[in-house]
């Protein structure tokens, strides 16, 4: 395979928290244009990895190598450019209005003394009417529910423009229409645009519905990797979860989807 | 399987809310800032007409422009007395107070930014336990090597090294988390509290000089006070001017805001320290000041938006005024002059304790 084509090459990854080691000699490739999920047991790295493919957090061991150049050896806002992060929850403490937080994902692209200009602001009105917060432009974020805020954050992310989105459970706080709609909207960035989503999943059947591949992590590493519909088994749900479950290829869906059972 | 029909919407979105009062009227930026430049050089005329000797506003503004133009002609008909008055005692403290006002509150954004919280300060991270620690080292001891500099020169060395150890127990694997910075301001404050109530208890007479020195005060200010203080307070804003798009972005967290882009260690270190020194040196200059750092930002929150870039210069110009406005009151108007660090902690402390209770029921 060819180095430079593959976005991601991790090799050996390590990382531990004092106490304990979370991601243990993980080895990966993925390739650009693909919807992957990250799934696995709480606490098994999901996202630390996302974190550490960021660089948000600094390895202990290993490499990663973004479009064939070494993570460490990119700028800060050279990643801000290429990657952009929905975190699981955001508090903000500051009477931001929605409008100012979702333009703050316009910040990277814009010298640090340069104020928006009208390209930047329709990227916003746009992003802001397709995560259904329009109405919400002028409010403070300090007054908005969970799932409100969750919204904001995703248009955030969405205007910040990269190749790269990485979803930590993003859409967990969402109630399923708008859960369905956002993810709608992420697998078209995918297939339009050619974008990368890496997203941690709890709800497998979502994971499935959307995902091109699944990455399932045990003990810090990835324990099973491949296409949904090959690694999606009732075997690899055992081994990685311990249940019991049937996957099944409903009529309606395009799909595999996984019934659980007591 | 996924049944389609009955489904029902929850509508969050529609959930009717207030709209707060800050959005509702946002006046330009550049605006309220000229406006309050203009009520600043008004407070500034204003203020150093009055006092002991009531002198002319026109007379004020004559010294003023003679001596701005180095023109001495102009003033020649006025007494040399109003002069000295106006130059000498007058403008180095009315301009200390304004420049120690702006400093604080510009302090004041930068910690509520990096802490993360609306109600820190420059005292929580025990800057100005150490400054007062210092300078109750220089007052007890009598130390005079450096003549008349020597009790602000302590006072900047122990909020400096205060500084230094809050950071240093702050900081761990986890970098500097602003939980960890606030606990340490806090340990470390109790510690060098402590450590004045003994250095008053073992001072005998010296205590009286020691707790004016803490209550804090701008009399007997003088030129040199004015450059130093102007220094620190314009530097630390052009540092933060340069960072305020970061600050902002650091109001969404450490994680987030270094996916925009943010270096969030090295921008944390040089907006604290550069904190930590303008508020050393106002503390240095002018004692112990409370609730300036407090209010003028959250205050100005409310008038300006959170935006850093906004924020910054207005927090600066209205402590500014506010500060001077005190210092007038106390020097001028009130019968006796109170010291200034208790006249704000006596306006300033109910009004926080109004915010707060604000806050807790939800409104702010």
């Amino acid at each position: 395979m060819n180095d430079t084509n593959d976005l991601f090459r991790i090799t050996d990854l390590r990382f531990r928290y004092p106490d304990r080691d979370i991601i243990r000699g993980l080895s990966l490739t993925l390739a650009g244009g693909r919807f992957y999920g990250l799934l696995g047991p709480n606490g098994c790295g999901k996202t630390t990895l996302l974190d550490l493919l960021m660089r948000l957090q600094r390895p202990d061991g290993g490499q990663i190598h973004f479009r064939g150049r070494d993570l460490k050896a990119y700028r800060r806002s050279e990643l801000a450019r290429a990657m952009a992060l929905v975190p699981q929850n955001f508090y903000i403490n500051f009477p931001f209005t929605v409008r100012q937080v979702v333009m703050m994902g316009r910040y990277p692209h814009l010298p640090r003394f340069a104020a928006p200009g009208p390209d930047d602001r329709a990227r916003v009105d746009a992003v802001l009417e397709t995560a259904d917060i329009a109405a919400l432009a002028d409010k403070q974020v300090t007054a908005l529910s969970g799932g409100e805020r969750q919204r904001v954050i995703i248009a955030r992310a969405l205007v910040q423009d990269t190749d790269v989105i990485l979803l930590d459970e993003a859409t967990s706080n969402l109630d399923i229409r708008h859960a369905l709609h956002l993810l709608n909207l992420f697998r078209e960035q995918v297939d339009r645009q050619q974008r990368t989503l890496i997203a941690v999943f709890q709800d497998i059947n979502l994971a499935a519905m959307y995902c091109d591949a699944l990455l399932f992590m045990q003990n810090g590493q990835v324990a099973v990797h491949g296409a949904t519909t090959q690694v999606l088994t009732p075997e690899t749900l055992h081994g990685i979860y311990g249940v019991r479950a049937r996957v099944m290829y409903p009529a309606e869906s395009n799909a595999p989807q996984v019934v659980f059972r007591r | 399987m996924e049944r389609s029909g009955e489904t029902r919407d929850i509508e969050s979105q529609e959930r009717d809310r207030p709209m707060s009062r800050a959005t509702l009227s946002v006046p330009s930026t550049f605006g309220t800032i000229a406006g309050l430049l203009f009520l600043l050089a008004v407070a500034v005329v204003a203020t150093a007409a009055l006092g002991y000797i009531r002198l002319p506003f026109p007379a004020v503004l004559q010294i003023m422009a003679s001596r701005l133009f180095d023109q001495p002609g102009w003033i020649a008909q006025i007494d040399p007395v109003w002069t000295v008055v106006v130059t000498e005692v007058r403008l180095p403290r009315i301009l200390t107070s304004a420049l120690v006002g702006g400093g604080l509150a510009l302090a004041g954004v930068v910690f509520q930014g990096i802490l993360l919280n609306p109600l820190a300060d420059p005292y929580t991270l025990g800057v100005s336990a150490g400054a007062a620690f210092g300078a109750s080292i220089a007052l007890l001891l009598n130390i005079g090597l450096l003549g008349v500099y020597s009790v602000p020169l302590f006072a900047f060395v122990g909020a400096a090294g205060t500084l230094l150890l809050v950071v240093f127990l702050a900081s761990g694997s986890g970098g500097l988390s602003s939980t960890n910075l606030v606990l340490s301001g806090i340990i470390v404050a109790a510690i060098l509290s402590a450590g004045i109530s003994f250095l008053k208890y073992v001072a005998d007479e010296q205590v009286g000089v020691i707790i004016f020195w803490l209550m804090g005060s701008f009399a007997s200010r003088t030129w040199l006070d004015v450059a130093m203080v102007g220094t620190a307070v314009f530097g630390s804003l052009a540092v933060f001017m340069v960072y305020a798009r970061d600050l902002n972005l650091m109001a969404l967290g450490e994680r987030s805001a270094a996916s925009l882009g943010v270096d969030f260690q090295r921008v944390t270190l040089v907006l604290l320290i550069t904190a930590s020194l303008v508020s050393a040196v106002c503390v240095a200059v002018s004692g112990i000041i409370g609730f300036v750092g407090l209010l003028v930002p959250h205050m100005m929150r409310m008038l300006a938006g959170p935006d850093n870039r906004r924020l910054l210069p207005v927090s600066m110009l209205a402590g500014a005024i506010l500060l001077l406005g005190a210092d007038t009151l106390t020097r001028a108007v009130l019968p006796q002059e109170i010291p200034i660090g208790v006249l704000t902690a006596l306006v300033g402390g109910p009004f926080f304790c109004y915010v707060f209770r604000r806050r807790q029921l939800g409104k702010a």
